[in-house]
C-alpha cells in the first residue's frame, strides 16, 4: 500500500496513519473594530495549534477548539493581535484594536519565517495591495520606489522589457548584479529571454510571473538576513510567496479586470523638412561645398513626415483575473487564472500572457501537512527593434530624414529597392516596425511539492522538490520589405528567418530540520539546519535560413538556404547545507548565526566550496525598565550584522583550460584554443556590515527604519589583460575589488486618522559606490566607442558607470568651433585629452507615497525620485552633430547653432565632415535627476449595505494613471532608461532608447 | 516507522542528485587542453586552427596595407576604420591591434602542435607534413607582420608566464626567423593539395621567392620564382587567358587561396569579416582611383 502511494505521488509523501482525534467544542462570536463595524478576514486560531479560520463578511466565525486548547488568537493585518482565553466559553466576542506598528506581523526570512519584532536583519518588506492599481507586468516592477536601498530602473517603456535592480548598488563589474528571485522557495530564472541581440533592450524572464498571485514581497539586504543563501546572495535576495487558503474560510471569489490606454510619455522634437534642408545646406556651404552639388531635394514643405508619429501608436493594454481560495480545516486551497495583453506604442509590438495558478495544502494528519504550488504562464511577445541598431524602429524614427515617406502616392510601403527608400543609415522605420515578425513565446512552469512533518512537538522537518521550467520559442521572419531582409544583399535580399528555442530548468530539492525550544520565561532558541541540491540544465538551439522564394513563405523550411544553425547544452549545480540559530533573552537581546557551506560546479577545482557566515545581534531597548516609563515609545531597537555572502554567478566552465570546435577551414571543421584554466576560480564575495534602528512612536503611528552599511566585494571576477604575444588577450581571474557604503531610512506614518484618514511612506536611500582595485592600474572601457576610447571608465577611485570623454568648453564666440580642455596641454585635441566627465550614479533616491481615504474613497499618489545622476545623451552625437555627416535628421537644439561670428551659443557651427566639433565630450552628459509622479490613483469601495443587497463581498472601481507628470532638466526622451539593458559598467546611457509610456486606466475588482 | 520512511526516502532523493556529477558537469561545446592532441588526426584537426588564424589575418592585411595606401576608403560609421584610413591611428583602435593579435594566436597554436605532437604516437610523414605546413603559416605571419610592424617578439612556446614578456626582435632577426621557418618547410609538403585553400610545396616556394625579393637577393628570388613557373616540386600553374577568371575562386594561376565560407559572413555583425565590411555595410570600399586604375591597366581588353 504504501509503496503504490509512493509510486502515485512521485516523491516523498508519507503516509501516516491517522491519530485519533481529542474532544472538540465549538466557539462562535463576533471580531469587531472599536466603532463596532465587524472585520472580515481576521485570522483565527488556536494558540499553538494550526487550527484556524477566518472571520466571514460580517465578522462572524466558528471555530472548532479541541478540549486541551486554552487561547484563541485574532490577529489582522494593521491591528493587533489579541489572544483571548477561552474559559469553557462558547461565545467569544473580540474588539480588536487598530495597531500600525505591525509588529507582530510574520515576516519570511528564507527557510523560515520570524515575527517582525525579532527580526534583526535588514529586510523591507512590499505588500502588493500598494502597487495593485499600477500597470505592472512582473513582480520586478513593483520593487520599484517601494523600499530603500533597492534600485529599479526601467531600461525602456517597452512591454516585457528588460527591468534592472539593485540592491545596494552594483557590487560586481562582470558578473550579475540582479538580486536573486525566489518564489515559494523556488529560484527563479531572471534576465532575458531571447537569445538574439536586440539592440540593447532585452525582454524579461521575470515578465511570465503574474504578480497578482503575489502575497507578499521581501527583499534581504543584510548579511544576516542574506547568509543562509550563500554563494547567490550577494546582489540580495527578493523572496516572493503567493497567495494560499484559509483554514476553515468559506470560497471566496476575486474578479480584476483593468483597461487603459498607453501614450508615450514624451517625444524628441527633430527638426522639419524645410529647417533641416536649410541646415544641411549651411553645413555644406560652411565646408566649402557646393550645396547644390550634393543631391539634396530643393527647399520644399511638400514632403515633411513625422517620423516619430508614424511609428507610434495609442496603445491598450487589459488585465482579467478571476481567483478563488478557501479551504476546510484539513484542505486549502489558492487557484486562479489570468490574461494580459498590453499593446506596445510602437506599431506592431505587444505583449501577451495567460497565467494559471493553484496552491494546494492539506493537513494529512496531525503531525504531516503537505502542499503543492503549480504556476504555469504562457508569454507571447511582438518584439520590434530599437536602440544601438541601424535597423530599428523608434531610433531610425528619430533620426530618419523628414523630406522621405513611409508610403508613397499609391499607399504602398516603400521598400528597399523602390525610388524613395533612403537607404542606410535611414531604413523605413514604418516597414521596419510592421513588416517583420519577432514573435517570442514563452512558457512557464513554476512546480512544487512539499512535506511538512512534525517529529517531536517542537521539532520539524520539511522537505521541498522544485522545479522552475522555461521554454523559449522566438520565431522571426525579416521580408524583402526590410532592411535585413530586402537591402543587405550578404544575405542574398530575399528574406531573412531564424528559429530558436531554448529551454531552462531548475530542479531543487531542500531538506530542512527546525526546532524550537525555550528554558523558563528567559531563553527562546529556534533554530534549522539544511541541505539544499540545485541542479541547472540549458539548452538551446537556433537554425537562420535565407533565400525565401517569395515573402508568403516564411518559415525555415521553405528557405533556399540553411546559413547558421546551432545546438548547447550546460547543466550547472549547487550542492549546499546551512544552518541557522537564533537566541533571545527576556525578548529583549537578540542574537542570531548563520551559515552556508556551498559547492558549486562553476568554481575551479581547488576552490570548490565556500563558507559563508553571518552573525547578528539586536537590543529591544524599549524592553529595558529605564524606558518603561515612555508610553508613546512603543519600540526601539538596535540592530548590527556582520556576515559574508558570495556571486556565484561567474558563468560556466570558466577555471577550465579549454578548446573550442572554430568555425571549418576549407571545409574541415577545427579546434582552437578558448581559454585558459585558472583552477582557483572562484565566488566574488560580499563582506557586509550593517547597522540599524527600529523605532514605533504613539502607538504605531510614526514607524521610522534606518540603515547604514559598508559592504567590500573583493575577488571580482575580472580578465587580466594579457600581451597578445600569449597567444591571448586575457586571463580570468579573481581579482578586483568594490565598496558600497550607504544610508537608509524608511518613514511611515498615519498623518490623520479620523473619519478622514492619512498616511504616508517615505523612502530614501543613498549609496556610494566605488571602485577600490581593478586586475591592474589600467582602466577599462566599457559602452560604446568614442574618441577617447569609450563613454564609460572602470577606474580605480571612481564609482561604476562614471563617463569618460573629452571636457567640452563651449563654442568660440569667433570661429564657431567647438573648444575642449586640453588635459596634457600639447596644444592639440588628441584621445589622451580624455578626463572624467560625469557618471550615472545618484546621490539619493527614494519614493513618497501618500494614501487618504475617506469613507468609500480612496486616494494614492506615488512620487519616484531620483537626484544626482547623470545620463550620456548619446542619441546627440547624431542628432546634434554639428554637421559631421548630413545623414540624419537633426534635433530642434540645431535651431540654436552657432551661425555668425559673434554668436553667443552652446552650439557648435554645422560644417560638413568636421569631426572635430562633434567629439564625444561633455556636451552630451546631462543632469538626469528626476520626480515622477508614477502613480496616482482614485478608487470607490461600495458600501456595504449596497453590497449586502448585491451579495458581494467587496467592490471597488478606481481609475490610475502612470508616470503622468516629470520633471528633469533632461532633454532626452526620458531620464529613467538605459540603452544597454541591466548594464552596471555603461549605466546612465540613452542613444534613442524608448521613453517610458503613460497609462492611464480604469480597473474594478468584484469580490464575492 | 514512519520517520524511517521518510527518512527512506529522503536518502533516495539525494540520490538524484549525485554529488559528482551535480559538481562537475562537462561542457558540450569545449574540450579540455589535454585532451586535444591525441593522434595524426587530432594533429590535423588542430592544424585547422592555425589555417583558420591565416584566414583571419586576412582582414586585418587588407586594412593595414591597401585601406592606409588608399587603394580603399573608409565609407562607413565605425571610428577604427576612418581612423585608419585618415592616418590618424589613436592607441585604442582595434583594426591596429588585430593582425598582432592574430599573429600571435596562429603562432600559439603552431608552439602547441610543435609541443604535442612529440607525445604521441605519429608517422614521420605526418609529423614532417603536419610541422611544415604549421611552419610555413608561421612564417607567413611572421613576414607580413615584420612589414607592418617592423621586427616581432619570437615567440617559441606556450608557456603564458613566459610569454608575457617576450623582448621584440629587430626586423632583421624577424626575417631570420621566417627564412629558417621557410626553409624548413620547403619540400616537406605535397606538390598539389585539394584545392588551393591549403599549403602547397608550390606555396613554400613562392612564399621563399617573395621573400628573396623582398630582401633583395635577387638569385634567390629568381631561382624559386623559375621553379614555380617551371613547376619543379610543385603543381603546374598556367596563365588564365581572361582576366577575369583569374579573380575566380582557385583559377589556374593561384598558389595559395584563403577560404572563405557563407559562415564568414554572419549578417550585420560587426567583426573584421572583409565580406561584411565590403558588401552588407560597406565600411570600406575601393577608392575611385584604384578603380579607374585597374580599369585602364588590366581590364582594357575585356
Amino acid at each position: 500500500m504504501n509503496k503504490v502511494l509512493l509510486l502515485i505521488s512521485l516523491s516523498f509523501l508519507i503516509i501516516c496513519p491517522l491519530v485519533a482525534q481529542d474532544a472538540q467544542s465549538t466557539i462562535t462570536g463576533m471580531v469587531t473594530g472599536i466603532n463596532g463595524d465587524p472585520i472580515p478576514g481576521v485570522n483565527i486560531f488556536i494558540q499553538n495549534t494550526t487550527i484556524g479560520t477566518i472571520s466571514e463578511f460580517d465578522g462572524s466565525y466558528e471555530i472548532n477548539v479541541p478540549a486541551e486548547a486554552q487561547f484563541i488568537v485574532f490577529s489582522y493585518i494593521g491591528y493587533l493581535t489579541t489572544e483571548e482565553p477561552i474559559d469553557n466559553r462558547s461565545i467569544i466576542n473580540v474588539v480588536l484594536l487598530e495597531d500600525t506598528k505591525q509588529l507582530e506581523e510574520i515576516v519570511v526570512t528564507g527557510y523560515t519565517s520570524q515575527k517582525k519584532a525579532d527580526v534583526i536583519g535588514s529586510i523591507s518588506s512590499i505588500n502588493p495591495e500598494s502597487v495593485k492599481d499600477m500597470p505592472i507586468i512582473g513582480i520586478d516592477q513593483a520593487l520599484q520606489g517601494q523600499v530603500s536601498g533597492v534600485s529599479v530602473t526601467q531600461s525602456s517603456g517597452t512591454p516585457g522589457g528588460g527591468i534592472m535592480v539593485r540592491v545596494r548598488g552594483n557590487s560586481s563589474i562582470s558578473s550579475a548584479n540582479q538580486p536573486m528571485y525566489i518564489i515559494d522557495g523556488i529560484p527563479v530564472r531572471d534576465g532575458r529571454l531571447s537569445t538574439r541581440n536586440f539592440g540593447g533592450q532585452n525582454d524579461n524572464a521575470l515578465s511570465t510571473i503574474n504578480p497578482n498571485d503575489i502575497e507578499s514581497i521581501e527583499i534581504l539586504k543584510d548579511a544576516s538576513a542574506k547568509a543562509i543563501y550563500g554563494s547567490r546572495a550577494a546582489n540580495g535576495v527578493v523572496l516572493i510567496t503567493t497567495k494560499r487558503g484559509k483554514k476553515g474560510a468559506p470560497t471566496s471569489f476575486d474578479i480584476d479586470v483593468q483597461r487603459g490606454i498607453i501614450n508615450p510619455t514624451n517625444t524628441i522634437e527633430v527638426l522639419n523638412a524645410t529647417e533641416l534642408l536649410a541646415l544641411q545646406r549651411e553645413a555644406l556651404a560652411n565646408a566649402d561645398e557646393n550645396p547644390d552639388d550634393a543631391g539634396l531635394p530643393g527647399v520644399t514643405d511638400a514632403v515633411n513626415t513625422d517620423w516619430q508619429d508614424a511609428v507610434m501608436r495609442q496603445a491598450i493594454v487589459e488585465q482579467y483575473q478571476i481567483s478563488t481560495r478557501g479551504g476546510s480545516e484539513k484542505t486549502q486551497f489558492y487557484m486562479s487564472a489570468s490574461y494580459r495583453a498590453e499593446e506596445g506604442v510602437m506599431l506592431n509590438n505587444d505583449f501577451k500572457r495567460a497565467t494559471f495558478t493553484t496552491n494546494l495544502d492539506h493537513q494529512a494528519n496531525e503531525r504531516l501537512s503537505l502542499g503543492l504550488n503549480l504556476n504555469f504562464a504562457r508569454t507571447k511577445n511582438n518584439r520590434v527593434k530599437g536602440d544601438n541598431f541601424l535597423d530599428g524602429v523608434y531610433n531610425a524614427a528619430i533620426t530618419s530624414l523628414p523630406y522621405y515617406t513611409p508610403y508613397d502616392e499609391d499607399g504602398k510601403l516603400i521598400a528597399p529597392g523602390d525610388a524613395g527608400y533612403a537607404e542606410i543609415p535611414n531604413f523605413n522605420p514604418v516597414g521596419q516596425a510592421i513588416e517583420p515578425r519577432f514573435d517570442t513565446y514563452a512558457t512557464k512552469v513554476l512546480g512544487g511539492l512539499f512535506a511538512k512533518y512534525e517529529i517531536l512537538p517542537n521539532l520539524m522537518l520539511i522537505s521541498k522538490v522544485n522545479v522552475d521550467y522555461l521554454t523559449t520559442i522566438e520565431d522571426q521572419f525579416e521580408p524583402t520589405t526590410t532592411a535585413i531582409g530586402g537591402w543587405l544583399e550578404s544575405v542574398g535580399s530575399q528574406g531573412y528567418g531564424i528559429y530558436s528555442t531554448s529551454e531552462a530548468s531548475t530542479l531543487l530539492n531542500n531538506n530542512v530540520l527546525t526546532y524550537n525550544t525555550s528554558i523558563g520565561a528567559i531563553h527562546e532558541i529556534s533554530a534549522l539546519a539544511g541541505t539544499e541540491f540545485i541542479s541547472r540544465t540549458f539548452r538551446s538551439g537556433s537554425t537562420t535560413g535565407i533565400l525565401f522564394p517569395s515573402n508568403e513563405f516564411t518559415y525555415l523550411s521553405s528557405a533556399g538556404l540553411i546559413l547558421d544553425g546551432s545546438s548547447f547544452l550546460v547543466n550547472s549545480g549547487l550542492i549546499s547545507f546551512f544552518g541557522e540559530a537564533n537566541y533571545k533573552y527576556k525578548s529583549k537581546y537578540l542574537a542570531k548565526v548563520s551559515a552556508r557551506y556551498d559547492g558549486s560546479s562553476r568554481f575551479g577545482e581547488d576552490r570548490k566550496y565556500g563558507f559563508f557566515p553571518a552573525f547578528s545581534v539586536g537590543w529591544r531597548m524599549t524592553e529595558e525598565e529605564f524606558l518603561k516609563d515612555y508610553s508613546w515609545l512603543d519600540d526601539l531597537k538596535l540592530r548590527v550584522s556582520y556576515g559574508l555572502t558570495g556571486n556565484e554567478r561567474i558563468g560556466d566552465f570558466q577555471y577550465l583550460a579549454t578548446w573550442n570546435a572554430t568555425i571549418a577551414y576549407n571545409g574541415v571543421p577545427g579546434t582552437a584554443p578558448a581559454t585558459l584554466g585558472n583552477p582557483n576560480l572562484g565566488w566574488e564575495q560580499n563582506t557586509e556590515f550593517n547597522v540599524g534602528s527600529d523605532l514605533a512612536l504613539f502607538a504605531g503611528r510614526f514607524q521610522f527604519t534606518f540603515d547604514y552599511y559598508y559592504n567590500v566585494t573583493n575577488n571580482l571576477l575580472l580578465n587580466e589583460a594579457l600581451p597578445y604575444t600569449t597567444g591571448f588577450s586575457s586571463i580570468l581571474g579573481n581579482l578586483g575589488e568594490i565598496t558600497n557604503e550607504g544610508i537608509e531610512l524608511t518613514i511611515t506614518a498615519v498623518n490623520v486618522d479620523k473619519a478622514l484618514r492619512w498616511t504616508s511612506q517615505f523612502n530614501i536611500s543613498g549609496n556610494k559606490n566605488i571602485v577600490q582595485k581593478l586586475a591592474t592600474d589600467e582602466p577599462q572601457f566599457p559602452g560604446y566607442q568614442t574618441f577617447t576610447n569609450s563613454t564609460h571608465i572602470i577606474a580605480p577611485g571612481k564609482p561604476l558607470g562614471t563617463f569618460w570623454g573629452l571636457k567640452y568648453l563651449g563654442v568660440d564666440p569667433g570661429t564657431g568651433d567647438a573648444i575642449y580642455y586640453d588635459k596634457n596641454n600639447d596644444g592639440q585635441l588628441t584621445a589622451s585629452d580624455g578626463t572624467f566627465i560625469g557618471d550615472a550614479q545618484p546621490d539619493f533616491f527614494g519614493g513618497f507615497t501618500n494614501t487618504l481615504r475617506y469613507k468609500g474613497f480612496d486616494f494614492t499618489a506615488f512620487l519616484q525620485f531620483s537626484y544626482g545622476n547623470e545620463m550620456i545623451n548619446f542619441g546627440n552625437t547624431t542628432l546634434l552633430n554639428s554637421g559631421e555627416e548630413i545623414k540624419n535628421n537633426q534635433s530642434v537644439k540645431a535651431l540654436k547653432r552657432w551661425k555668425k561670428e559673434g554668436d553667443i551659443t552652446s552650439v557648435p557651427k554645422y560644417e560638413f565632415g568636421n569631426t572635430e566639433n562633434n567629439r564625444f565630450s561633455s556636451r552630451f552628459v546631462e543632469d538626469a535627476s528626476f520626480l515622477r509622479l508614477k502613480n496616482i490613483s482614485l478608487g470607490y469601495t461600495l458600501g456595504e449595505v449596497m453590497l449586502a443587497k448585491l451579495r458581494l463581498n467587496g467592490l471597488r472601481i478606481y481609475a490610475s494613471g502612470t508616470n503622468l507628470w516629470t520633471l528633469t532638466n533632461y532633454s532626452g526622451a526620458d531620464p529613467e532608461v538605459n540603452s544597454i539593458d541591466g548594464s552596471s559598467t555603461a549605466q546612465g546611457l540613452d542613444l534613442y532608447t524608448f521613453p517610458q509610456v503613460k497609462t492611464i486606466l480604469i480597473g474594478l475588482n468584484i469580490s464575492f | 516507522m514512519n520517520y524511517k520512511i521518510y527518512i527512506a526516502v529522503f536518502i533516495a532523493l539525494g540520490g538524484l542528485f549525485s554529488c559528482g556529477d551535480l559538481l562537475t558537469p562537462k561542457p558540450v561545446d569545449r574540450i579540455l587542453d589535454d585532451q586535444v592532441l591525441t593522434d595524426a588526426n587530432s594533429a590535423r584537426v588542430v592544424l585547422t586552427s592555425v589555417y583558420r588564424n591565416l584566414a583571419n589575418l586576412g582582414a586585418p592585411k587588407i586594412i593595414a596595407g591597401d585601406l592606409t595606401a588608399d587603394n580603399l576608403i573608409h565609407n562607413g560609421t565605425f571610428t577604427q576604420f576612418r581612423e585608419i584610413s585618415n592616418k590618424d591611428i589613436s592607441a585604442s583602435n582595434g583594426s591596429a591591434s588585430s593582425m598582432w593579435e592574430v599573429i600571435y594566436s596562429l603562432t600559439y597554436v603552431v608552439n602547441f602542435l610543435y609541443e604535442g605532437l612529440p607525445n604521441i604516437d605519429i608517422s614521420q610523414n605526418d609529423y614532417d607534413e603536419i610541422t611544415a605546413a604549421a611552419s610555413f603559416l608561421r612564417a607567413y605571419a611572421y613576414f607580413v607582420g615584420a612589414y607592418t610592424y617592423g621586427g616581432l617578439p619570437i615567440v617559441k612556446s606556450t608557456q603564458v608566464d613566459e610569454n608575457r614578456s617576450v623582448a621584440r626582435a629587430s626586423f632583421e632577426e624577424t626575417l631570420d626567423f621566417v627564412e629558417s621557418e621557410l626553409l624548413y618547410a620547403l619540400n616537406k609538403l605535397p606538390a598539389e593539395s585539394f584545392n588551393s585553400g591549403e599549403a602547397t610545396n608550390g606555396a613554400v616556394k613562392a612564399l621563399l621567392a617573395r621573400y628573396y625579393l623582398y630582401r633583395q637577393n635577387w638569385s634567390e628570388a629568381e631561382k624559386y620564382a623559375t621553379e614555380i613557373i617551371e613547376g619543379q616540386g610543385t603543381k603546374t600553374y598556367t596563365l588564365e587567358p581572361i582576366f577575369a577568371d583569374a579573380i575566380d575562386d582557385f583559377s589556374t594561376e593561384s598558389i595559395l587561396e584563403i577560404v572563405y565560407s557563407a559562415n564568414d559572413n554572419p549578417g550585420t555583425s560587426t567583426d573584421f569579416s572583409i565580406n561584411n565590411l565590403f558588401e552588407s555595410r560597406r565600411e570600406i570600399i575601393p577608392s575611385s582611383e584604384m578603380v579607374l586604375s585597374l580599369q585602364m591597366m588590366e581590364a582594357a581588353g575585356m
